[in-house]
């Protein structure tokens, strides 16, 4: 569980405040004037600058503000220190940085000023670093740290009498400081760590090596650097090496010139300036005093720095290190390396969060901040009620500010969440508020990335960002949301599905924020472009960290072969090329351990009875790969090293990024060049100037190699795998869905201002002069607004997004000052969506022996289902069990709602057992939360008064049920074709019947099913046979004329549909009107299933006419013309996981087998 | 971009400006102390540290002709990279505003 600990002590606060005080308003106000009565004994006049900064807080001109704010932090921690009881902790923070000052010191008097200015590279490279370390040790009495080393310095440099030791210091410093050796001996110190010159031309040192006739930039294999699964790969900075930045900030605030904040300007013009790269050096988003934060850290005040960067950055836990470095591109520091402000940033959060009760600290300065003069504590409540969509980083951020201004938020977000325990939490899965208890230790909340719960919280900082950040980090902020009593977040509601505009009006929220990022990833039209080992980068990511494959105990299939191609220039090319190398080691060595496994209990030939021929080449090459890889494994550990992993990839083809462009013109590179560094250290090469042409495939169908042209000439890289990360679009799909609730303006949503009239807001700026985030206002003052990556002026990184809510904010609180409090209670609203949208298990009933109906209660979503449409069901892995190193988690399967009681909120949904995650349904417990989000899709157009054929195949079905009824109530008549494999695969015999008005039963094989009605008929063969037979008269003389029929809908497995397809222009053809409309329910692989975002269910259509192609996302719309699609493209897309599919499904049975089966204790009911 | 020292320092020579600035791109002639442009990075610490406000930005009226005199003169001194006592009738010095006439062009003794 999450809860390490259990000893933690008791919380105490001082001045009688209880810990439930900080979470009531009234609690915060008392505290706030109990700090100024505090303030007011020990220094009166700091109070009264403080009272009168408030009082004119708009007004306060930015160097007063920071001096003043800089005045009252130390006092700030120490009544937070008395508060907490923590005095003696922050006591010896404080005295650790004192003691730690004589390193900077020495530094910048001694070796900076001294020891470079009088000792050249030249005359360094001839000392003798052993010698000189002698030396110093006889000096110092032993040996000795940097510490030491200063201290005894800067004594002698003091006393001015001690030359020749002065002398030899001199030397081991110049050895320290300008050899590659000395450099090495002191790789962790900061004292002889000197700032480079910056080549701003040429951030990155590469090589240029020749690949297949491509030239590739690579770095040098002795700067790899080894890596192993998905734990953190970064950790940051320590204690000293953090100071060392605060020290070597130069505190520009003062003279106005904290361009990290503020911006680098051109100080005639006031323009932004550009790096060499051209990305704007704009500075923080957020505009965090950093300077400030610097000059408090230096002073050991690490409470009065925190509560500064909070000022502008309450959720600093999702910015800092390898998140973002706007701050630092824009340093003073120019010509040099920057000063490191995210490291610098989120090495302050660690220290705050290692203290006690440091989460709990943190916590309360996000609701109380006397150094934040506008809003000190949150304002009273305001009666309003704010629907937040979306909880990325906009997301949580605009929540938060919202909260702190009074307004009651609720949240959602298509993706799965998982629920905290309520004990830390205060609230549990039901959504019921229950008291819980302070956090002593935050460490016992962090687990291992590698084996890390996924959360879901955070949007694409959970799924779209590396584990080279502390994802942990994010349940922080959940926690922070949570923990307030006018917020609650609905996981897997999607709007534009679950709720749409209209409703959430109806339920009494007066504004509606759309947060909800980049959707639409770009696919790059070329021949066989979604063959099999073709993905999206989006998709890949996402079935990696979100679905969960990059765990050891996953479930998740995500099949993934060597050499891999990535496309794009971006970010996300980066970050995947990265995870794929680093998950086909994981891939391979878990596919490893589970074939030995089931080896060993049957026979090898068993194992493979149901493999391909390319299924046992695939398995042999994963097999051997992973063999290799082991025996590295134990050798490195006999070696006493990491394993080096990144050359043996690199063996097998590694993966190369390819981009259209050179390198200097990534955006990766041009906006955070270290990144790319980084990911080029674990052995991805670029290569440059490269238009993909086509995608070239094996005798199989599958990916063999990608072709390009440089502008000159093609070339061809040889790839297994090809992930595209071509950019995406900002997710508009609600408005295309909802067309009359939106206004569009080319991608992005249309703004308008606070009177309603159309503006244009800055593109790319994330400081506007205007935050132009409203896109509608309704007359009575109810609106929609739009953040983060949907909005031109703050889209591109986290920390725009953020700043999009904390410029935006106010915007809505104005706009919402004009309307009276809601009608309705935040208590009543809450009531109201737990009830609606909280989901749970109702029934699990076995119907054949491989389909099982899940009942779901899930009242909303029962209510906006039509015919046609369908959910993504998923279990939460806290409520998962576990077994043989696997948990029981689900991937997302897409399932229809066959039947809906739309009085009592019961769906129906058909699940058929294909081994995997389908085949964990019959262990879903009643009661169980579950997440069905949905209904997505679109639902079936249901004309009127027109004869209708419906084709079922197996759980096809299922579909039928709902969209036939949907028909018969329309006044068509329906004649229904109901096919099976088998006798036994029949179900819902009923439904069926009264879904039509002449049901044609048909099995492939054995006896003919019975037949109940007198207009039914009944046949053994296939289901295009049985048509055909039908309307031959073979089956006795047709009750309803298949050459009546207007419109097919034809629902079965891609081959059935695409039988029936093409049988339509054969077989068939005399039996049809050649004008009938023919639609199938097109089943492409699914996972997100919001529409349109990370684009697994990616379709090929070819107009029948002129043969063009395009593609379209079957998770908008399942529905598609038989004509138009492209069934090769469908089954190869269905069989990417094919090997892995397969021994899924023996590895679950399995474990199944070796852990005792929880008892089906499911009551049953027949029909919902 | 970059700050320039003017006339004003001439004779007086406090040299505080060295000791905070964190680029040591200061260089010392026998009776001021010039900016090399090119390694200034236009942090503006050095300016409220004169004593005798003697250091502006490039952008200032006038700065141009100090522009040319900083650029000279750098290229020509040594490095000063801390702080040294001012000349002893500095403080008289710091009140005479046109000093360019007693400009000396000789190096410092750095």
């Amino acid at each position: 569980m999450l809860l390490k600990g259990t000893n933690s002590p008791q919380l105490k606060l001082a001045n009688g405040f209880t810990f439930p005080d900080l979470y009531t308003r009234d609690g915060l106000e008392r505290l706030d004037h109990c700090y100024l009565e505090y303030l007011g004994a020990t220094e009166p006049a700091l109070r009264e600058r403080l009272l009168q900064a408030r009082a004119n807080a708009d007004s306060i001109e930015s160097k007063q503000e920071s001096a003043l704010l800089i005045e009252l932090a130390p006092t700030l921690e120490e009544y937070l220190a008395h508060l907490f009881g923590i005095e003696r902790e922050i006591q010896a923070i404080s005295a650790a940085t004192t003691s730690l000052s004589p390193l900077y010191e020495c530094k910048r008097t001694f070796v900076k000023r001294k020891v470079l200015a009088s000792v050249t590279a030249e005359s360094a490279a001839q000392l003798n670093g052993r010698e000189l370390t002698a030396q110093m040790e006889a000096l110092l009495g032993g040996s000795f740290d940097e510490l030491a080393f200063a201290k005894f310095v800067l004594k002698w440099l003091a006393d001015g009498s001690n030359a020749i030791a002065l002398g030899i210091a001199t030397s081991y410093a110049a050895w320290a400081t300008m050899t590659s050796e000395g450099q090495t001996r002191h790789a962790s110190g900061v004292l002889f760590r000197t700032h480079r010159k910056v080549d701003h031309t040429n951030p990155i040192p590469l090589q240029r090596v020749e690949l297949h006739g491509v030239t590739t930039a690579v770095l040098h294999k002795s700067q790899w650097r080894s890596r192993d699964g998905f734990s953190a790969t970064d950790l940051g900075m320590n204690l000293p090496q953090a100071l060392d930045q605060a020290h070597y900030c130069i505190l520009c605030h003062p003279q106005g010139k904290d361009s990290c904040s503020r911006g680098l300007r051109d100080r005639k013009t006031d323009v932004v300036q550009k790096s060499s790269l051209g990305a704007a050096l704009a500075g923080c988003p957020l505009e965090e005093k950093i300077s400030e934060m610097h000059a408090l850290r230096i002073e050991g005040s690490v409470l009065g720095a925190f509560a500064i960067i909070l000022v502008d950055n309450p959720m600093v836990a999702a910015t800092g290190h390898r998140i973002c470095n706007d701050c630092m591109k824009a340093c003073i520091y120019q010509k040099q390396e920057p000063v490191d402000v995210p490291q610098s940033e989120t090495s302050l959060l660690k220290e705050v969060l290692s203290l006690p009760w440091g989460f709990e600290i943190y916590s309360l300065l996000t609701r109380w901040n006397p150094l934040n003069l506008r809003r000190p504590f949150p304002r009273p409540s305001s009666g309003h009620n704010v629907l937040v969509v979306g909880l990325g980083p906009a997301g949580f951020t605009l929540a938060h500010y919202l909260l702190n201004d009074g307004h009651t938020v609720v949240a959602v977000d298509g993706l799965k969440i998982e629920p905290l325990p309520a004990s830390i939490s205060g609230i549990d899965a039901a959504g019921i508020r229950v008291p819980f208890s302070p956090i002593f230790d935050v460490s016992t909340l962090f687990e291992d990335l590698d084996s890390r719960r996924v959360g879901g919280f955070g949007g694409v900082a959970e799924y779209g960002i590396t584990v080279r950040w502390n994802k942990n980090y994010l349940k922080l902020i959940q926690l922070l949301l949570e923990r307030r009593s006018t917020f609650a977040l609905y996981g897997g509601v999607r709007f534009g599905g679950t709720l749409t505009p209209a409703d959430a009006f109806a339920i009494g929220f007066d504004h509606v924020a759309l947060a909800t990022g980049a959707g639409r990833p770009t696919h790059i039209p070329m021949p066989n472009s979604l063959a099999r080992g073709v993905r999206m980068a989006s998709d890949f990511l996402m079935a990696l960290q979100l679905t969960g494959a990059a765990k050891r105990t996953s479930l998740a299939n995500l099949q993934l072969r060597l050499p891999i191609v990535v496309i794009g220039g971006g970010l996300t090319a980066i970050d995947a090329a990265t995870e794929a190398l680093t998950y086909y080691v994981r891939q391979v060595e878990k596919f490893l351990v589970r074939y030995e496994t089931l080896a060993a209990e049957t026979e090898e030939a068993v194992l493979r009875s149901d493999w391909t021929v390319e299924d046992t080449l695939v398995a042999e090459e994963f097999l051997s790969h992973a063999r290799v890889l082991r025996n590295e494994r134990i050798a490195a550990a006999e070696e006493g090293r990491a394993p080096r992993f990144s050359e043996i990839l690199d063996s097998w083809g590694g993966a190369t990024v390819a981009y259209r462009k050179r390198l200097q013109d990534a955006p990766s590179v041009t906006l955070n060049h270290e990144e790319v560094a980084k990911a080029l250290e674990e052995g991805v090469r670029f290569a440059e100037n490269l238009t993909p042409l086509s995608v070239e495939v094996d005798t199989y169908g599958h990916l063999s190699a990608v072709r390009f042209s440089d502008g000159d000439r093609n070339s061809e890289l040889p790839a297994r795998a090809l992930l595209i990360a071509a950019g995406t679009q900002p997710n508009t799909v609600i408005a295309r869905e909802l067309p009359g609730d939106f206004q569009l303006s080319g991608r992005h949503f249309a703004a308008v201002d606070e009177d309603g009239k159309r503006v244009q807001p800055e593109k790319g700026v994330a400081k506007p002069a205007a935050a132009h985030v409203l896109t509608s206002i309704a007359p009575d003052g109810r609106g929609m607004s739009y953040f983060g990556d949907l909005h031109p002026s703050y889209a591109g990184n986290v920390v725009k997004a953020m700043a999009s809510a904390k410029q935006g904010h106010p915007v809505i609180s104005r706009l919402l000052a004009r309307r009276p409090p809601s009608a309705i209670t935040a208590e009543a609203l809450f009531t109201a969506l737990n009830t609606d949208l909280r989901a749970t298990v109702h029934a699990v009933n076995r119907l054949t022996p491989d389909i099982v109906e899940v009942i779901v209660k899930a009242p909303r979503a029962a209510r906006a289902f039509r015919p046609g449409q369908f959910f993504r069901l998923q279990n939460y892995e806290s409520f998962a069990s576990s077994s043989v190193d696997t948990v029981l988690t689900m991937e997302g399967l897409a399932l229809t709602g066959a039947a809906v009681d739309r009085e009592r909120g019961l769906i129906s949904t058909i699940v058929l057992e294909m081994g995997g995650s389908s085949d964990l349904c019959n262990r879903l417990m009643p009661g169980e939360p579950v997440v069905l989000m949905g209904p997505t899709g679109t639902p079936t157009e249901i004309p009127s008064d027109q004869t209708v054929v419906l084709v079922g195949g197996g759980l096809g079905n299922a579909v039928l049920f709902s969209i036939g009824a949907a028909f018969r109530e329309a006044n068509c008549k329906v004649l229904y074709f109901a096919g099976y494999k088998k006798a036994t695969d029949r179900y819902k015999v009923e439904e069926i019947e009264n879904a039509a008005d002449v049901v044609i039963w048909s099995v492939d094989s054995g006896e003919p099913f019975p037949v109940r009605r007198p207009q039914d008929r009944t046949f053994v063969g296939n289901i295009v046979a049985a048509m055909q037979a039908y309307a031959e008269g073979a089956l006795g003389p047709p009750t309803l004329a298949l050459s009546t029929a207007k419109r097919l809908v034809v629902i079965g497995s891609d081959r059935m549909m695409a039988a029936v397809a093409k049988a339509r222009h054969g077989a068939l053809k005399p039996h049809l009107l050649a004008s009938h409309i023919a639609v199938g329910s097109i089943n492409s692989p699914m996972q997100c299933m919001i529409k349109e975002v990370c684009a697994q269910c990616l379709q090929i259509h070819h107009d029948p006419e002129t043969g063009s192609e395009r593609i379209v996302f079957s998770c908008f719309n399942q529905d598609q013309l038989l004509d138009e699609v492209d069934f090769h493209c469908l089954r190869e897309r269905l069989t990417q996981n094919a090997l892995q599919e397969k021994l899924t499904a023996r590895w679950l049975r399995h474990c199944e087998f070796a852990a005792p089966k929880i008892p089906n204790t499911t009551k049953m009911e027949t029909s919902v | 971009m970059t700050y320039l020292v003017t006339e004003a320092c001439i004779r007086c020579k406090f040299t505080d400006c060295v000791s905070v600035c964190p680029v040591d791109c200061f260089r010392e002639g026998a009776n001021m102390v010039v900016i090399d442009p090119e390694q200034c990075i236009d942090c503006g610490v050095c300016v409220p540290a004169c004593p005798a406000s003697a250091i502006v930005a490039d952008t200032e009226p006038g700065a141009e002709t100090w522009l040319e005199h900083n650029k000279t003169f750098s290229a020509l001194w040594p490095t000063i990279t801390e702080r040294k006592d001012a000349f002893p009738d500095a403080e008289v010095w710091k009140k005479t505003t046109a000093k360019l006439s007693f400009f000396d062009s000789k190096p410092g003794r750095s």
